[in-house]
Formats: structure tokens, C-alpha cells, sequence
């Protein structure tokens, strides 16, 4: 597999940063091109290192076993981890990925020295905490406070769901502004190299990592929110833990994988009286793409953010849920989606013991209730899930082939190479 | 609890690093002066930094669950990670340990960033393994080859044992300019800390890097061999690990944890053709440093060590065994010092099934046998224990509640505290 040198394309106000890809076997759905795309005033923070497209190429390579050739510069700092990253993620993840070669054309770092913290920002609780905990009020020591904020498109939005996106998007940019930080929009067609041959939810890291190394002349440090905690981590195999994460920093960019140690009720309990978080938590991705809900209320995701907020007498102040909880009996509603392997069941009854220990009886009948139709749904058999796909159930949207692409630019590249 | 500001002492050849530590209750036992001493020439490597101090001395106030004030400055990179590393170390020892607090006086990190590359050199598979692989013909990027080794007496090494330490440490030195690196012996008090107190096995980490932190006007690097792979490390606790390592890195100086990826069979597989090892490696747990065979070749590292070389077919190229395996029948003192509790043995059947299947049966019959002495001295009541210490069985060497401190080194630092002006 060749990773060619990145370039850089001014089009229509738009900064792009795109790299060749060439795999020794032709492989279905695999990009000819990586691209990430920034609006044009954003342009001076990029980097043309090879970092931002060897990370994440990095999964290809290993998933199909195929050594990497890399034509554009590396840092040593990353070379020099990448052994250790991708021992550990086949130590991991022994299945979808193998460790293989790179050989490198050139090894340097960037010769910047940028001052900026960035961090990935979803409106979801994990990164709404690590924003909270790098504020200036929370966080004394001033190079860890965050300057800016990437907002994913081609991520958990897909690019078809663009006006969405967009509504989002400005959204953030105003409520971002509020506590100085500037929010950089940022599209990339990078998962198209994971989905869908590997699992999204195991191999989504580098993806973020990947785009925080775009911005090499802009950031020396970057928040990676924890999606597992560490009790989580514990059972859990992710790409992205406290351990992996660190491994794909470079001699100029710091990546921190921050919050494992805090579980995600403790979080919603931290933040449930700061009004941008009740004014803007996003956690929910709806049926419905074209909406302008934020929350759907009725998601496994959903319910599992509101149960604690609702349980801290704080539901009424969040303005995003589109059903709130309004009386105990509607905590039953965990059963419609109730998934257990998510693992958050366990830090969920303690956490409401101690909390508001009177609705622990409608926990308990939802999650039974719950368990019982998990495993009705789970257990089906395959023939009658896919007779049902007729219907919009079992259908997974992010299988497409052009779920994670702009086919437009994706063309634009190609024939711009012929 | 303070750890007061780091002060440097120049006593006959010697420069020392100490801090004094002040306690809220003065607990049993416990150090006032926590000190690093190294050869006059390698004071340039003193790192006048309050991290070194910190690192190890926060364990002690975890333990005594006092909130620490630290008098001299640190860099703000650990200051940010210390909070989540106190919170891994309570949730993996909830009992021993706990978070605190800690006052800074001053963050700020050093204001250059040294270019040397440090390791710590015992001698052991796991640190020799972390030097080849970090030698010129192994390690294409220069700034992770390793610059400099450090020789720690205080840690598997005991102050009195101070004969032994520079035996080993000329041997070393020599190994160490043969591969182009500088050896740079290091004697330190920390372990008191945490002697009789929090067990060594697992509380090793932060007394490795600490040491490391000590170095770091020299060190831009300082990478701390692996004692567990991954896999263990999945199913013990530790303090020293891929996570919890580079949470103690500061601006400058950058905590690698190296080796995890590889079983120690794999590593000694890896050192085996090496001469260097072949000359130096030290395992051994009841060392004797009369001559150039200083692995008893009867404890259970020895013997762990002992049985890849010997599958490998090149147990007669290390000469620092003193009985090294010579036939078959030799597995069988296994038996002697078997420990069905050490994770070791696991990995050792399936790499002699690879290499040496014909001698598998001996060592069956060897961990067999093992097995058995090994749950008879488990049951052995302890009335019986303490007699039989008379004769030198379950006897400790390290067991004297003053056994990681150098009185000697202690009273210079403090005579010259009441010769300063006050």
C-alpha cells in the first residue's frame, strides 16, 4: 500500500488536504483519495505532513496486511510509536488487524512550534466534559486550556446529512464562542477505510486522531474525550484508550485521551447546572436525518443520558430532548431500547441509589422488561431479520458504499489525477 | 506532608540530589531526606526540578493520605497527569492508596529540552532486551537510541550491599562502552518510602521513573523496560505499565514503557546471539559476586531464564551461570524453586514444545514435582517458619525496616543543613 505525498487544493472557499492511496491489490470500497476539507480561512493551520493520512491508513494497511510505503514526511516521535501501536492493537483486536511494515521515505518533525490545545466536539456528554474540565475556571494551568474545537462531518453525521450538519454546526459555533473557542468545521471521507470491513465503534480513534494532525501548525496538544471509562476499558476493546492514543502523538502534537477516569453519570452530574450543556447536548443520531431534533427521547443513547439527568431533578432545564421524562413511570422506556452489553447498566443503579433511590423500582421492572426483549430481537432468526429489512428494520445506513464519501469531490480527485 | 525545594551537595567525588520531606504526623521509620547520589562527572545529568521528589513522594502521601505541598517546581505536564494517575493507582490498589491533593508552588518545566536518551540497566532480560532494541543497528531513528544507562543501587540492589553493586557496576560499564553508551551509577534512598509499607513488586514504577526524573538535565527520553507483557498486565495490577508510565513524562523529559508487546521468552529469544548479554545478564535473586558466574543457576528466575536459553541451544554462550543446564535431566531443578503462582511458567511450555520438544517430559516431571513442594511449604505453619529462619530458610534479606538507607549518605546531608545558614 502507497501512501502518496498530501497536496493541497483551494476550491470553491474551501481549503483540501487530499493524499493518493494506491493498495497492491485492487479492494472494493476503498477511497482512491483521503480528504479532509476546512472552510479557506482555516487553511493556515494545516499541515502537509504525512501524519494526518498514515494514521488512519495505518488500519488499512494492517487490516489487509499489507506493508505501507509512506511518500510523505513522518515524525520520528510517531514512526517510532507506531511499532508499539500496532502490537497493541492486535493485541487488542487480534481478528481485523495484523502489524506490518512501513517504510518511510522521510522522518522529520514539523518544524513549528503551534500553541493551540484542540479537541473533537460532538455536543455528547464525553466531549462536552472534557471541554467543561479544559475551561479556564476548571483548568488552572493555562496550555491546557482549549483554544479550538473540530466538528466532525463524514463522522456521526454523514456527508448526505449536510443541511443537518450544518444547523449543527452553527449552532455550536455561536455557544463555542461564548467560552472563546473557535470551532473549525471539518468533513473527511477517512471511515470509508474502516466501514465497513471493520467495526466503526473498535476503530473510530485514528480517525480523530488523524484529523487533529491536520492542524499540525495549529495545535501542540489535543483532547481525545474517552468514549469507555476505565472500568469499562477494563472489559472493553476499543482504539481508543489512555494507552493507544498517546502512541500516535508526534514531536509537536501532544494526543491526550482525557476522562476515563470520570463514569458517564458522574459527568452528566458534573455539568447537569451549566446551561450551554443543557442548552445544546446532542447524543442522539435520529431515524429521521432531516429533522431538527436533537435528541429523539427513545434511543438506548437517549434514555441513558436522560435517566441520570432526570433522576438529578434537572430534566425540565434541558431544552434538547424531545420527550423528556416527565413522571417516573416514563423511566420504563429504558426497556424499548435497552441494551446491556453497552455496559453502562452497572454505574446506572448505584449511582441512582445514592441519587434519588425512589426510582429504582422502575429501573429494575424496565431493565428486566429490557433484558427480555433484547434478547427477543437479538435471537431472531437471520431470515426473518432480513424479511423484516423490507420494513426499515436491521438495516444498518452506514453499510452504503457512499455513506462516508462526497461522491462529488471523491470525482472531482480522481479526474483531477487522470 | 512538603517536599521542600531539591538541593545539591558535593561530598568526597560525589554530588548528591536531596529534598527533605516534612510529614503532618511524623509516621514510624519514615526518611526526612530523600537523596540521589551519582559520580561527581555525571552532575551535569541533575535535574534541579521538584519532579523527581514528587513522583516517588506521592506515593508515600497516598498511602498516609496527606495532601503534599510541593516547595520547588514542577513541570505543569505531570502536575496535569498526576490527577489521573493518583485515580488509576487508587482504583487499582483502593486499599493502599488513595488521591490527594498537592499545592504547587511553581509550574514550570525546565526551559530546554536535553537530547539524551536514558534506560535503566540492571542487567536483566527485560532491560537488556529494551537496549538492543534501541542500539544504532536496531533503532533507524536517532533520537530514540539509547545514550545512557543507569545502574540504580537501592532498588534490587541494597545500600549494604554496596561490594556487589560495584562489581557488577565495572563489569557493566565495560558491556556499556563496548555497545557506545555511558553507564551512569545511581544510589538512592527512595525505595524507604515505601518499604514495609506498600509492596515493592507492585509499586516499582514510580521509583524507576523517579530515578529517570532525576536524570532529566540530561535526558530528553528515559525509557523503563517492561517487566510484564500484555497480557499479564490484563490480569495483575501494577504501577508500571504502558498507561500509567507516560502519565509521569514531563515537557522534557518523555516516559516510554518499552517491551510489553514481547513474553520474556520472546526477549531472551531476541538477546540470545548477543554477545553482550551473553557476558552480562544478571537474573539472579540470591546473587553471589565472587567471581564472573553470579546467577546462582538454582532460583526460580535463574532457572526460568535458564530453560529458553537451553532449548535455544545456547546455554553455554552466557557465561554467568554458574551451573548452567548441560542435559535433559537439568529441567528437573526446576522442581527446586518452582512457583505455580509466577506467570512465567505458562509461556515456557509452548516455546520448549517449538524448540526443543524432546525435552518437555523433563520439564513436566519438574513442574510436577515443583507443584508439590511448592504447596507443601505454602502450608508450612508459620511457628514453623520462624524456626526454621535460625537455619536461613524464609529469611529476607531486605526484611530490616532501614534496609533501602544509607545512613552514611543521610548524615552528610544533614550536617550540611546545620552548617548552612539558616
Amino acid at each position: 500500500m502507497i501512501i502518496h505525498q498530501p497536496e493541497l487544493l483551494m476550491r470553491d472557499g474551501d481549503a483540501i488536504v487530499h493524499a493518493r492511496i494506491e493498495m497492491k491489490q485492487s479492494r472494493e470500497n476503498i477511497p482512491d483519495h483521503l480528504w479532509y476539507r476546512v472552510p479557506e480561512q482555516f487553511s493556515q493551520h494545516l499541515s502537509l505532513q504525512g501524519d494526518a493520512f498514515l494514521i488512519p491508513g495505518l488500519l488499512a494497511g494492517m487490516h489487509f496486511q499489507e506493508d505501507i510505503e509512506m511518500r510523505g514526511t513522518v515524525s520520528p516521535r510517531l514512526a517510532y510509536n507506531l511499532e508499539e501501536y500496532q502490537e497493541l492493537l492486535h493485541f487488542l483486536l487480534p481478528k481485523p488487524v495484523t502489524p506490518v511494515k512501513i517504510n518511510y521515505s522521510r522522518l522529520e518533525p514539523l518544524p513549528v512550534n503551534p500553541a493551540g490545545m484542540g479537541t473533537t466536539f460532538s455536543g455528547g456528554v464525553d466531549s462536552f466534559y472534557s471541554l467543561w474540565k479544559h475551561l479556564p475556571g476548571n483548568q488552572p494551568i493555562p496550555g491546557y486550556q482549549i483554544t479550538h474545537a473540530l466538528f466532525l462531518l463524514g463522522f456521526d453525521i454523514l456527508h448526505e446529512n449536510r443541511p443537518r450538519y450544518e444547523k449543527i454546526q452553527s449552532r455550536y459555533r455561536d455557544m463555542l464562542r461564548e467560552v472563546d473557542i473557535e470551532l473549525i468545521p471539518l468533513e473527511t471521507n477517512l471511515v470509508r477505510l474502516i466501514v465497513p470491513r471493520m467495526k466503526f465503534t473498535h476503530f473510530y480513534a485514528p480517525v480523530l486522531i488523524g484529523s487533529a494532525h491536520l492542524f499540525g501548525n495549529l495545535f501542540s496538544k489535543f483532547i481525545v474525550p474517552n468514549s469507555n471509562d476505565h472500568w469499562q476499558n477494563k472489559r472493553w476493546t476499543s482504539s481508543s484508550n489512555p494507552t493507544s492514543d498517546p502512541l500516535l502523538s508526534s514531536d509537536t502534537l501532544t494526543i491526550i485521551h482525557h476522562g476515563a477516569s470520570t463514569r458517564r453519570v458522574e459527568k452528566v452530574d458534573e455539568m447537569c447546572d451549566w446551561d450551554l450543556f443543557q442548552n445544546n447536548l446532542r447524543v442522539c443520531t435520529p431515524e429521521d436525518p432531516a429533522s431538527d431534533i436533537l435528541n429523539c427521547s427513545r434511543c438506548e443513547k437517549c434514555v441513558r443520558t436522560m435517566i441520570p439527568i432526570y433522576a438529578l431533578g434537572k430534566m425540565e432545564k434541558f431544552s434538547t430532548f424531545e420527550k423528556p421524562f416527565k413522571t417516573d413511570r416514563d423511566l420504563l422506556w429504558w426497556a424499548r431500547k435497552f441494551d446491556h452489553t453497552k455496559d453502562y447498566v452497572v454505574e446506572v443503579f448505584p449511582f441512582i441509589r445514592r441519587i434519588n433511590p425512589r426510582l429504582i423500582p422502575w429501573l429494575r421492572i424496565a431493565s428486566l422488561a429490557g433484558y427480555g426483549r433484547y434478547w427477543i430481537v437479538n435471537l431472531l432468526p437471520k431470515p426473518l431479520q432480513r424479511w423484516l429489512q423490507r420494513y426499515g428494520y436491521y438495516v444498518d445506513k452506514l453499510n452504503h458504499k457512499t455513506a462516508y464519501e462526497d461522491p462529488e469531490l471523491a470525482e472531482f480527485l480522481r479526474s483531477r489525477e487522470i | 506532608m512538603i517536599i521542600h525545594q531539591p538541593e545539591l551537595l558535593n561530598r568526597e567525588g560525589y554530588a548528591i540530589l536531596h529534598a527533605r520531606i516534612e510529614y503532618d504526623r511524623q509516621p514510624a521509620i519514615f526518611p526526612e531526606y530523600l537523596w540521589y547520589r551519582l559520580p561527581e562527572q555525571f552532575s551535569r545529568l541533575l535535574s534541579p526540578q521538584s519532579d523527581t521528589f514528587l513522583i516517588p513522594g506521592l506515593l508515600a502521601g497516598m498511602y498516609l493520605e496527606e495532601e503534599i505541598e510541593v516547595r520547588g517546581p514542577v513541570s505543569p505536564k505531570l502536575a496535569y497527569h498526576l490527577k489521573e494517575y493518583q485515580h488509576l493507582l487508587h482504583m487499582r490498589f483502593p486499599k493502599l492508596v488513595s488521591p490527594v491533593n498537592i499545592h504547587y508552588a511553581r509550574l514550570e518545566s525546565l526551559p530546554y529540552r536535553p537530547a539524551g536518551v536514558g534506560t535503566t540497566f540492571s542487567g536483566g532480560v527485560d532491560s537488556l532486551f529494551t537496549l538492543i532494541k534501541h542500539l544504532p543497528g536496531n533503532q533507524a531513528a536517532p533520537g530514540f537510541q539509547v545514550t545512557h544507562g543507569v545502574f540504580i543501587e537501592g532498588f534490587d540492589i541494597l545500600p549494604g550491599e554496596d561490594r556487589d553493586f560495584r562489581f557488577l557496576q565495572e563489569k557493566y560499564e565495560r558491556a556499556a562502552a563496548e555497545v557506545g553508551i555511558e553507564l551512569v551509577p545511581l544510589e538512592t534512598n527512595i525505595v524507604s518510602l515505601i518499604h514495609k509499607r506498600l509492596p515493592l513488586s507492585n509499586f516499582y514504577g514510580p521509583v524507576i521513573i523517579g530515578a529517570g526524573q532525576s536524570l532529566a538535565a540530561g535526558f530528553g527520553k528515559f525509557i523503563i523496560p517492561s517487566s510484564w507483557d500484555y497480557k499479564q498486565l490484563q490480569k495483575k495490577a501494577y504501577t508500571s505499565d504502558p498507561l500509567l508510565d507516560p502519565f509521569l513524562s514531563t515537557e522534557t523529559l518523555e516516559m516510554i514503557h518499552h517491551g510489553a508487546a514481547y513474553t520474556r521468552v520472546e526477549k531472551v529469544e531476541q538477546i540470545a546471539d548477543w554477545e553482550t548479554a551473553q557476558k552480562v545478564l544478571w537474573v539472579c535473586e540470591f546473587h553471589k559476586y565472587e567471581k564472573d558466574t553470579w546467577n546462582c543457576s538454582r532460583c526460580e528466575k535463574c532457572v526460568r531464564t535458564m530453560i529458553p536459553l537451553f532449548a535455544l541451544g545456547k546455554m553455554e554462550k552466557f557465561k554467568t551461570f554458574e551451573k548452567p543446564f548441560k542435559s535433559n535431566r537439568d529441567g528437573l531443578w526446576w522442581a527446586r524453586k518452582y512457583s505455580a503462582d509466577r506467570v512465567f511458567s505458562k509461556e515456557l511450555f509452548p516455546f520448549v514444545r517449538k524448540h526443543r520438544p524432546g525435552w518437555l517430559p523433563w520439564l513436566r516431571a519438574g513442574a510436577a514435582l515443583g507443584t508439590v513442594r511448592w504447596i507443601a511449604i505454602r502450608l508450612t505453619p508459620g511457628f514453623v517458619r520462624k524456626w526454621l529462619r535460625r537455619y536461613g530458610y524464609f529469611v529476607n534479606s531486605n526484611d530490616a525496616p532501614d534496609a533501602y538507607e544509607n545512613p552514611e549518605i543521610s548524615q552528610q546531608i544533614m550536617e550540611s543543613y546545620d552548617h548552612s545558614p539558616a
